[in-house]
């Protein structure tokens, strides 16, 4: 079959790859302006207090402090935007978790601002601190959050859940705990804000969302948005973990810049950022599922705790989605679902890769392989029966499209993995190491959904210029999933305009109109549509002008990537430079602005029913493992992991998201382990806190399902989150099938694992 | 203010015992590997402190043999030790266990003599060191003694050495084999990641043996006591005997007896007791090639 696409679908070279192995890629911290100075923060050493002063005079007096402020000194608002705006920019007489900013202080170098904010004395009344999520809804608990410490409630009502469990000929029920997870991105937060001579503010610095980061500060310097620009500069990753807080470090530093008239830089030092950024939400889920002797699930019902931490930041939605998503990807007619977001005086947490999902995830796709040995039908074939298709309805009821390529993403997997085989082995008694494998699949709805609706859109703007050469700005950011890359790919098709003539620019609020986070997967969708929107503006005054040096009046005009030829003389060809050239010295506008917004979705929130998503991607993962029964400790050896995401634009980048997206998950499972006491992080850095070094990562056999969403640019759906929804959940059950040891927390560690085998 | 450490870098150690200042606390800087953390950590008193480079120092870096022992400077790295043939075929156990120690970007700069300084129950060389019943020799000005490893720590990231200690090399006896005879030798820990980790338990065994036949052995485990221990009972159950089951479990229930593991956020102290023991029984069956664990 002849291709039809030139660039779409190719695995070009990564635009941003060059400057990023050369080292020569500019991240936050290299920049440095004119009588730039520092910033610190001072913390909170306790979880839970009033402060009763705050005694600034010795750090003051240290030579190079330039100063100090505190809450008093905020022009605007002293809260940040986001969702229930509970969360101050400086605590003003309380505090509510260890690490939470008190005061800044802004000095010639880093070293002195540091050793300044040591010297800030903070007198605190202290109070008991609220670390358990059971304990925090208990009527008696001291109340740190509203009348009750819930951030947030849903419920999803569907069918008739008593009378489903009456129709049920078995039924299943557990309890399961996930822990904290760090995003661990290799460049911590940080900003820099200068002031520019209009009374306005430039900030620049590494996040995913600058336009939170721009209400952000118009909120705390009670400034016009026209008076405030940010640029994202080079980000050494995010995983959602530079979603909402980075609103949090702009502000500070744009705080510093506006009151010493000064740039400031604000670079947190790790420990900082494990004490005082976002993590995932550590988890508690109460599961059951009711099913027919013939293996149908008739009833799931699903209680879902997140512990949410000091502020609600976005805990709300974090909890939508993953309530959304709770009973797993099935089809159940009788559901109910209620989930909580809890108050406690904890580092709170944000969004994650996932998003609530890999903690749902792990509890029903650990019960339904209970399920399946109670019931005596083979866990692949438990999923084959209930697993969601088209026209199925998920837990709100709302009815899968035609894009849904769940089977053959689970057919792919299992066959790759050889999953069937290595199920059944049997392990040898006398052997030590037991060899095992499992599966774990689930659906993501691609985007905001009903639960961010109303900014739910993007801009762009494409200009063709002189040279031939295409500049492009959107609203979403490069973190490293190589967002810049497809957008380039998307214009480069339909403008037929080459692939290396195409180039994003640094993401800037000044450039386009608010386009929403870059969170859900949504980036490709979102500004996809809004580039094709734009390129599709532009390609049609080209048209026009190649038709019009063919000296025809109308006619299909193609292109081939680098020329343009019309179907009733295919082999006549006009180079795209050639083309470009004319249309400069016929004065045609070579620049158009772009715009989407995604398709309408809704969410009762009575009974939680409704289209919460307007598309799924699905997903299967099998991790194959050897487990050390004396040492406990689990080496994954295989994880094939299995995308329907619509139409890979790039389909090397997409397998490098689902590595990266495994490995991360395999980190959830295995190896990182954040530890509290009275509510402080004891191993905030990368000695204690461990993620998966080369060596513990396995063979990864990515596979991409394009089944093709019909709004989607080319009929791309999404992917950064995917990968990390399934394998977490995948090498749980494998470890049950190698030893028998079901798991029932994450991570996963050799100290359980030994804890279970000496209980049997 | 800010305080900095001073900061010296001789070239030879007759240079550096002319410019130590006596009124300061000296810190040793080798790979600076843990050093540097503690003085980010702003574990180091930097007002009154001297930091000693010892890079510069050619002669403390070598490898060399004796008629009874090898003697290791100690300014060598983890990675010179781990290639080093005398080392391979005198104390297999020492190549064991560069194998697993940390990383090659760490071992690069790491040194022997830093770790044993560093003196904390989980350094991956201590154990190894024990078993082979190494000792150390340390220079202060003009003064200079030996000791045996195994006395010279006191508590976890202590030593009973006085301010100026400097370790200066390793001497290690070699053993006199009899016919038949070969020296095995092995080291285990097991961590929460493969590499670049921090033991939670560690052991290390060094024998001479021929087939199943023990004529010595040296058992030592780390990470699950305040110091690094050596298991002498384990020694006296197994010298000059043939190995069968029953000994490796009386051996396995001395472990248990002096061990005194602590929890900590990187484990438990169940779980080291535990694991410590399934080292053992590992290591065991690995060195005599044969199935001990049951």
């Amino acid at each position: 079959m002849k291709k039809n696409l030139n660039v779409v679908g190719e695995s070009v070279l990564r635009n941003d790859v060059v400057e990023k192995v050369l080292g020569t890629a500019k991240y936050i911290d290299d920049y440095k302006f004119d009588g730039m100075l520092y910033g610190f923060t001072v913390r909170s050493t306790i979880s839970h207090g009033k402060i009763i002063s705050i005694n600034i005079s010795k750090a003051k007096k240290i030579n190079g402090v330039v100063n100090i402020f505190t809450a008093k000194d905020i022009p605007g608002k002293n809260f940040f935007p986001m969702i229930l705006n509970d969360y101050p920019f400086l605590a003003e007489n309380k505090v509510l978790f260890y690490g939470q900013p008190i005061a800044l202080v802004v000095a010639t170098n880093q070293e002195i601002a540091k050793e300044a904010a040591k010297n800030v004395f903070i007198e605190y009344e202290e109070l008991e601190p609220v670390l358990d999520i059971h304990y925090a809804m208990k009527k008696n608990s001291p109340k740190i959050f509203g009348s009750d410490n819930i951030l947030r409630k849903y419920i999803i009502k569907k069918g008739n859940i008593d009378q489903g469990f009456k129709e049920a000929d078995v039924i299943v029920e557990d309890v399961f705990e996930t822990n904290y997870q760090v995003h661990s991105y290799l460049e911590p937060n940080g900003m820099i804000a200068v002031p520019q001579p209009d009374g306005g503010i430039t900030v620049y610095g590494t996040m995913q969302c600058p336009f939170y980061v721009h209400d952000a500060i118009a909120n705390i310097l009670n400034i016009y948005h026209n008076k405030i620009r940010v640029v994202q500069t080079t980000t050494g990753g995010g995983f959602g973990g530079k979603e909402d807080v980075p609103s949090l470090v702009a502000g500070h530093v744009a705080l510093l810049a506006y009151l010493t008239k000064k740039p400031v830089k604000l670079v947190y030092t790790r420990e900082e950022d494990f004490h005082g950024m976002s993590k995932r939400h550590p988890g508690y889920i109460e599961i059951k599922y009711g099913a027919k002797k013939n293996g149908k699930i008739v009833a799931a019902k699903v209680r879902y705790i997140l512990d949410g931490g000091a502020f609600a930041t976005l805990s709300p939605i974090v909890l939508w989605r993953g309530t959304v998503h709770a009973v797993g990807p099935y089809d159940i007619p009788n559901v109910l679902i209620e989930s909580f977001a809890v108050a406690t005086n904890k580092v709170p947490c944000g969004a994650f890769r996932g998003f609530g999902q890999p903690q749902a995830t792990f509890a029903n796709e650990s019960l339904i392989d209970i399920l399946a040995e109670k019931l005596k039908i083979s866990p692949l074939k438990l999923r084959q029966i209930n697993m969601l298709k088209p026209y199925s309805r998920t837990a709100t009821n709302d009815k899968i499209s035609n894009s849904c390529g769940f089977k053959k993403v689970l057919s792919e997997v299992i066959k790759k993995s050889k999953y069937e085989k290595i199920l059944s082995k049997k392990n040898e008694n006398l052997s030590t190491i037991k060899t095992g494998a499992g599966l774990a699949i689930a659906f993501y709805g691609v985007g905001l959904g009903a639960g961010g609706k109303y900014i739910d859109r993007a801009g762009a703007y494409l200009q063709i210029q002189k040279d031939g050469t295409v500049i492009i700005s959107i609203g979403n950011t490069e973190l490293g999933q190589g967002v810049f890359t497809v957008i380039s790919q998307i214009a480069s098709e339909i403008l037929g305009a080459p692939y290396e003539f195409v180039k994003v620019l640094q993401p800037d609020t000044t450039r386009v109109p608010d386009s929403g986070p870059t969170v859900a997967s949504r980036s490709t969708l979102m500004s996809g549509n809004a580039v094709l929107d734009a390129a599709k503006q532009v390609r049609e005054r080209i048209d026009t002008m190649v038709l019009k040096l063919f000296n025809k009046s109308k006619g299909k005009v193609y292109s081939n990537g680098k020329e343009y030829f019309i179907s009733t003389n295919p082999e006549k060809k006009i180079h795209y430079l050639e083309v470009i050239k004319k249309c400069f010295v016929q004065r045609i506008n070579l620049s158009a602005t772009g715009w989407y917004t995604g398709e309408d979705v809704s969410f009762d929130s009575e009974t939680g029913q409704g289209k919460a998503y307007y598309s799924y991607t699905f997903s299967a993962t099998v991790a194959i493992v050897k487990v050390n029964i004396l040492t406990g400790v689990v080496e994954v050896k295989k994880i094939v992991s299995g995308h329907d995401i619509g139409k890979a634009i790039n389909p090397k980048l997409c397998e490098a998201q689902i590595e990266g997206g495994v490995i991360q998950s395999l980190g959830y499972a295995l190896t990182e382990n954040l530890v509290l006491k009275n509510g402080i992080i004891l191993n905030p850095s990368f000695a204690g806190y461990l993620i998966p070094t080369s060596m513990d990562i396995p063979e990864i056999i990515p596979v991409i399902v394009e089944s093709k969403y019909s709004k989607g640019p080319f009929g791309a759906k999404g992917l950064g989150e995917s990968p990390m929804i399934t394998p977490s959940t995948a090498i749980a059950n494998a470890i049950y099938n190698a030893t028998g040891f079901r798991t029932k927390k994450l991570p996963v560690t050799p100290e359980i694992l030994l804890e279970l085998k000496n209980k049997k | 203010m800010i305080y900095y450490p001073e900061y010296l870098q001789p070239k030879t150690l007759e240079e550096l015992f002319k410019e130590l200042p006596k009124n300061k606390k000296i810190y040793y800087l080798a790979g600076g590997t843990d050093l540097l953390n503690y003085l980010r950590d702003e574990l180091v008193d930097k007002k009154n402190s001297c930091f000693v480079d010892l890079s510069k120092i050619k002669e403390l870096v070598f490898i060399n043999e004796t008629n009874k022992n090898i003697e290791i400077g100690s300014m060598v790295s983890f990675n010179i030790l781990q290639e080093n043939n005398l080392v391979k075929k005198h104390f297999p156990a020492i190549t064991s266990m560069c194998k697993t120690f940390s990383t090659p970007i760490i071992s690069n700069r790491a040194t022997i003599g830093g770790n044993i300084a560093n003196a904390s129950p989980s350094g991956d060389s201590l154990p190894v060191l024990y078993t082979l019943n190494t000792k150390i020799e340390i220079k202060n000005f003009s003064q200079t003694r030996i000791e045996d490893i195994d006395k010279i720590f006191v508590g976890p990231k202590k030593t009973n050495f006085k301010n100026g200690d400097l370790i200066t090399k390793l001497i290690i006896p070699k053993q006199v084999l009899q016919k038949g005879f070969s020296i095995i030798g092995i080291f285990k820990k097991v961590g929460g990641r493969k590499s670049h980790i921090i033991s939670k338990a560690s052991i290390a065994i060094s024998a001479i043996s021929k087939s199943d036949y023990i004529k010595k052995i040296n058992v030592a485990v780390g990470a699950v006591a305040p110091t690094v221990l050596k298991i002498n009972t384990i020694s006296e159950i197994l010298n000059n005997k043939k190995l069968n089951k029953k000994l490796v479990k009386d051996s396995v229930e001395e472990i248990k007896k002096v061990i005194s593991p602590i929890d900590d956020f990187r484990s438990t102290a169940n779980y080291r007791k535990e694991v410590v023991s399934s080292l053992f029984l590992e290591s065991i069956s690995e060195l005599f090639k044969f199935n001990f664990y049951d």
